[in-house]
């Protein structure tokens, strides 16, 4: 049977129209109205490898031993007069931005050491992109500038396998996903990435003429080439063959709105020194964010996934000689600058927060409405996995850094009752909570569900993180 | 070399979107259809009495009203799948009025230009078997088969074969992962698509920059104009795989030299070579028929578009990397269906593996499925507490395809063998000389010194010092293993058994080192050191009890693919059979189902499902159900069992560890035969039809029938040809099952069957 003639649809003729509403104007508008609402949201999602020890998280004012793996109750407290954990020293000056989140779970999202795609997907798959992800749907929802989302990663699966050079590519942390089958690539060289996102900065005019040229020359080949396939095509085949020659269209259109940006690239774009050059892995992971922080600010994009680092990741800036995966395993045992398992472990996660601090203060810096920048953004900050080194997804723990104009309550730390206690909630019920906060319409539940926990209501957002 | 498919001038008819059979004059509304309502639904949907709340008596005829269209279209679903009249009522249209009415509805929608969601869905593998059957195998249609004029995106197997090795793949398929895949209706391309491929080009680039033509063009002076048609065609070359025409390199010249004069002459090469990568020839394959046309309007495949259809028919590479395709081109000799099928069945001579015909192999795969093993969850809490030493779905899968490859080469009742056949491979290297060479070398008396002398040598050769630290310790480690590997030897030689020689890795065979993984297959599983129980066997495929396995379904791997996280799925397992053994069509879900099973502990799954055959549930459940609790004789892990156990509590126990044993032993459980009766219904033959004791009579008697035959047949011809079948195709597919049979049950003989026949050679 074959289907009767369709007309082809033109779903791109919209983003031509959205273009004259590009981010920053539409967040001067709204100041201009004193409409909160309407500003622009905005996600930072920071994604570490190797698990984050729940411990380090408990704030000082609870009860030494203070982590427990079995929990009745669910817990909180304010954290306006609580010491924070050493952890998030800090945070201190802006800890009523700051909410921790423990014992959620994502137990069915197993993998080798990580969950792959299913951390931010829900879904059971590491490595093959089989549903949207959290930061991409939140990207594609927020984001009117040239990416609806962006990611940095120190390396992934290498694009390739037999030339490893990670600092120098692409590559795919196996994270992030549009829709099935449509796994996200990072940019892993910080140098590049600055050349993808502010290159119009430090580009001369002829520069910036020639490589537009070249773009310009690319598309149109393209679609030139394009039509003569075209017109050899059955109907239903020139519907499919539209969405290829379409893909150069909206390519096209990214470019341009990225020209419309110019000015803001050139007024917020970081300096271009030396050290984008780098191949020490701090180094790398300050650029990240430097240039995540700098995007944000632009407008390039709403949201932007950040990899610090992955399981081969050696930190010997810091004194240790193992990599990140050989310091899960450590212990008691020591490493080459006697730090133990735990403490190298709990530096390494210092130093990623350090950056997160950095940029929560930047945008806390920058007035936006009635508040600032950082009211209206999340910086969300987990692992890959669940808890300590591959013990499993039960308890995963969640630091978010921000707000979302009011939506979500901040300055708390919630500890959920332990895996299969009433009461307990999944980082499903958590993405959904910053999906609704955001705006967008949910449904109740968000990936796939654990059958171990078929017998508890699981539906909807964390109530107890909405305002 | 291969002339371009996309230089040749051609012009193509306009395509008839309405196929031939549906192009028929239509009757007056009315008079088509009001006799068939009268005579088999208005007794419960008319005047008198509306079932269902559901009437047909006063049924609108305005096509165009989407109400009405959509009314008639699930009166179409109703009765093509046969839900209406309902199964239980004795007096049933035949399966041609059944058509002769499906087919007039689906004019009327398609005249009204109604339902075309429905009809794009039919191009889906899902909806493969709303054809019917029955027709399809009548040989009441003449008309002549043909394939629809196509692209065809690459698949990424086939993204893999030519392009970088490692570089993440642009495509990927958006079918269901449970059934064929690659359809050329399927294969969507977008802003993804193309962002990965320049991403994987500018990394290419990245990694050639120091080839001497990036070197040539990144220095200043101009590069000579015959350099520059040189690095055209090289790159062209290596780019499509295929040498450029000049229309081409005049064509890409023009780009290079514009791009040069606008961005300078690195740079310029650069973005022509990446028009070469996002070309339409680098992502879609294109079958237009650009052969003879025939008197009916079909169009031949050229020679070029042969040879790219049937060596991605049967391989992952491009037709230049296969020799016998090669020749065949080279020869002249692949422009007919005699020449084709002769090559086709030179490939396939040559061995069905997945070396040398990965696409065959992988039918097999996307067709039962039991790769997906893999991919099925298993709470590693549970693995030890019932019972397994080692949950191994690698390992299992791989024994399901050297079954499928040995059936498949030895070529004799191949589907019937591959259904209901009750010897497996286990533990086993897939060859019975090289199972045989490693018992020999592992029985020998002087094994540990001959172990460490293989190993001596290879450090001969590979001129390494054996008095090095590390070798010492390498040649101490391999010393080890292999005393521990003669004494368990010679303990099972004690014992009367015949020991496991265990293999290492190999290109040809997969490594396997111990029986720790046999529990599935109701086997002694033994690690390396332990003593050995099993009495392991050399030739192989070996039998298991005939009452216990018969065929893939009753394989571990199977069984395991098509299981949940914590228990058996009877109703995915139902829904295989029906569909893939019977032709049979579940219509999708409707939306407002709560599919919920009861979670009683004091009942076995079998029990919690009853209500499924009640109510709104039925008319789709009784159709899978029944098909699927046949299983139930095993369990989620593959094993066979008789009984179920249940506590003091009455609750069940799937537990098989210490705890187990203890309970059994102090008396403490009750037990009670597994059911796993069911019925096989539907399947055109009285003497298949019928109630079932377990799933190894359902297999042994389905699995030799010529409904699952035909169905075989039909998913293997959509594996090949990209697509659903339609009724055109009727001819090829009653040919290929009569090749099939008249060769004793050769697939090879079908293969070559279907390759060559008119729905694989003409376009329209």
């Amino acid at each position: 049977m074959k289907p009767t003639m369709f007309t082809r649809r033109a779903a791109i003729k919209t983003i031509a129209s959205s273009l004259a509403l590009s981010p920053f104007l539409r967040s001067l508008a709204a100041h201009a109205d004193g409409n909160e609402a309407a500003l622009p949201k905005r996600f930072v999602f920071v994604v570490k490898s190797s698990g984050i020890d729940r411990e380090n998280l408990v704030p000082g004012g609870m009860e030494p031993g203070a982590w427990k793996m079995e929990r009745d109750q669910f817990r909180e407290l304010s954290l306006s007069n609580q010491q924070l954990p050493e952890l998030l020293a800090e945070f201190e000056e802006i800890k009523k931005h700051v909410t921790i989140i423990q014992g959620l779970s994502g137990k069915n999202f197993v993998g080798n050491h990580t969950a792959g795609y299913g951390a931010l997907s829900c879904h059971h798959s590491e490595r093959v992109a089989v549903a949207p992800t959290i930061d991409c749907i939140l990207g594609q929802h927020l984001s009117s500038g040239p990416y609806p989302m962006y990611g940095m990663a120190m390396n992934g699966e290498l694009l390739e396998q037999y030339y490893r050079e990670p600092e120098n590519s692409y590559c795919y942390p196996n994270l992030s996903a549009m829709k099935q089958g449509t796994p996200v690539a990072y940019q892993a060289s910080p140098k590049k990435a600055f050349m993808e996102l502010f290159g119009s900065a430090v580009t001369s005019q002829e520069q910036l003429q020639r490589q537009v040229s070249l773009n310009t020359n690319l598309m149109d080949f393209m679609k030139d080439d394009a039509r003569r396939i075209e017109r050899q095509l059955s109907a239903e085949d020139k519907e499919r063959f539209a969405n290829y020659t379409d893909a150069f269209e909206s390519l096209r259109v990214r470019e341009q709105k990225k020209v419309l940006l110019g000015g803001r690239v050139k007024q917020f774009s970081p300096e271009l020194t030396n050290r984008y050059e780098s191949k020490v892995i701090s180094d790398r992971i300050d650029l990240h964010f430097e240039l995540a922080t700098a995007a944000m600010i632009t407008g390039l994009t709403n949201v932007i996934t950040l990899r610090p680092d992955t399981l081969g990741v050696t930190y010997t800036e810091l004194g240790v000689n193992q990599a990140v995966h050989s310091l899960g395993h450590l212990g008691k045992n020591t490493t080459s600058n006697g730090w133990d398992g735990p403490k190298a472990r709990r530096e390494i996660d210092k130093l990623h927060l350090r950056y997160v601090a950095r940029m929560a203060k930047k945008f806390n810096s920058i007035p936006e409405g009635n508040g600032t920048m950082l009211d209206n953004t999340t910086i969300v900050f987990m692992s890959c996995a669940g808890g300590a080194h591959h013990d499993g997804q039960k308890d995963w723990p969640f630091l978010l850094v921000g707000g979302m104009a009011g939506k979500l309550k901040t300055g708390r730390y919630l500890e959920f009752p332990s895996y299969q206690k009433p009461g307990h909630r999944t980082i499903g019920n958590l993405y959904l909570s910053l999906m609704q906060a955001a705006g967008l319409r949910t449904g109740e539940h968000f990936g796939q569900l654990d059958a171990l926990l078929k017998d508890f209501e699981l539906a909807g957002p964390l109530a107890q993180l909405m305002a | 070399m291969m002339r371009t498919i996309l230089t040749t001038c051609l012009t193509l008819l306009t395509l008839a979107v309405v196929p031939p059979w549906l192009q028929a004059q239509t009757p007056p509304a009315r008079d088509a259809v009001m006799p068939f309502l009268e005579a088999n639904c208005l007794r419960c949907h008319g005047a008198k009495k509306q079932k269902g709340k559901f009437s047909l008596h006063n049924v609108a005829f305005d096509f165009a009203n989407p109400v009405t269209a959509d009314l008639w279209l699930r009166i179409s679903r109703q009765l093509a799948s046969k839900e209406m009249p309902p199964p239980e009522e004795d007096e049933q249209p035949s399966a041609s009025e059944r058509a002769r009415i499906t087919d007039w509805i689906e004019q009327q929608l398609v005249a009204a230009g109604q339902s075309k969601a429905y009809f794009e869905k039919l191009l889906n593998p899902a909806y493969g078997n709303y054809v019917s059957h029955e027709r399809l195998f009548s040989g009441e249609v003449k008309t002549l088969p043909y394939s629809p004029s196509r692209i065809w995106r690459f698949s990424p197997e086939l993204f893999k074969g030519k392009f970088i090795s490692g570089a993440q793949s642009p495509f990927s398929q958006i079918t269901s992962e449970t059934g064929i895949r690659d359809y050329s209706a399927t294969g969507g391309v977008d802003q993804s698509t193309i962002q990965t491929i320049l991403i994987n080009t500018d990394q290419y680039l990245y990694l050639r920059r120091d080839e001497p033509v990036f070197q040539l063009f990144a220095k200043d002076e101009p590069v000579p104009d015959d350099k520059l048609a040189q690095a055209v065609g090289a790159e062209f070359k290596r780019a499509l795989g295929r040498n450029p025409d000049e229309a081409e390199i005049a064509k890409y010249l023009a780009f290079l030299k514009k791009n040069i004069a606008d961005g300078g002459q690195l740079e310029g090469l650069k973005t022509t070579i990446k028009a070469m990568f996002l070309c339409s020839e680098s992502i879609f394959r294109m079958e237009f028929g650009l052969g003879k046309v025939d008197e009916q309007g079909r169009r031949h495949l050229s020679p070029d578009e042969l040879a790219y259809a049937v060596a991605y028919a049967l391989t992952d590479q491009r037709p230049e990397r296969n020799d016998v395709i090669r020749k065949a081109v080279q020869k002249g000799k692949l422009t007919n269906k005699e020449e084709v099928a002769a090559v086709v069945r030179e490939t396939l001579d040559l061995g069905i593996n997945p070396s040398k015909t990965p696409r065959v192999i992988r039918f097999f795969e996307e067709y039962f499925g039991y790769q997906r093993a893999n991919g099925v969850f298993k709470d590693m809490n549970r693995v030890e507490a019932e019972g397994i030493q080692q949950w191994n779905t690698n390992r299992l899968t791989y024994e399901a395809q050297q079954l499928v490859e040995y059936f498949v080469n030895r070529d004799k009742d191949v589907i019937q063998e591959l259904l209901t056949s009750n010897r497996f491979y286990i533990a086993h290297p897939g060859d019975n000389k090289l199972a045989k060479a490693y018992y020999d070398e592992a029985i020998r008396e002087d094994y540990v010194e001959l172990k460490v002398q293989q190993l001596l040598e290879q450090y001969k050769l590979q001129k390494r010092d054996p008095n090095a630290a590390q070798e010492r310790e390498e040649i101490e480690n391999t010393r080890k293993q292999a005393e521990a590997r003669q004494k368990t030897v010679r303990q099972a030689i004690k014992d009367g058994l015949t020991p496991f020689p265990g293999w290492p890795y190999n290109r040809e065979i997969r490594g396997q080192g111990d029986l720790i993984y046999i529990d599935v297959y109701n086997l002694p599983a033994t690690h390396q050191t332990q003593r050995q129980q099993w009495n392991w066997v050399i030739d192989q495929p070996m039998e298991m009890p005939r009452e216990q396995r018969a065929g893939i379904l009753t394989h571990p791997a199977w069984l395991a693919a098509h299981s949940l996280n914590d228990g058996n799925d009877p109703v995915r397992r139902g829904r295989w059979v029906q569909e893939k053994l019977l032709a049979g069509v579940i219509l999708d879900v409707p939306p407002d189902v709560d599919a919920s099973v009861s979670h009683d502990p004091r009942k076995t799954l079998r029990e919690r499902m009853e209500p499924l055959r009640e109510a709104q549930c039925s008319r789709c459940h009784n159709k899978m159900n029944p098909l699927g609790e046949p299983f139930e004789m095993f369990d989620d892990w593959g094993r066979f069992r008789a009984e179920f156990f249940f506590d003091e509590k009455a609750e069940i126990v799937l537990r098989r560890g210490p705890e187990f044993e203890k309970l059994l032993a102090a008396g403490k459980m009750t037990r009670r035969a597994v059911d796993a009766t069911g019925e096989i219904r539907g399947s055109g033959d009285p003497t298949v039809d019928g109630k079932v004791q377990n799933a190894v009579e359902m297999m042994q008697r389905l699995g030799r029938s010529e409904r699952a035959r035909q169905t075989f047949i039909r998913y293997l011809f959509r594996y090949f040809m990209g697509r659903n079948e339609m009724l055109s195709d009727s001819q090829t597919l009653i040919e290929a099952e009569k090749v099939y049979l008249q060769n004793g049950g050769s697939f090879k003989a079908l293969v070559v069957s279907l390759l060559s026949s008119d729905s694989f050679l003409y376009r329209r």
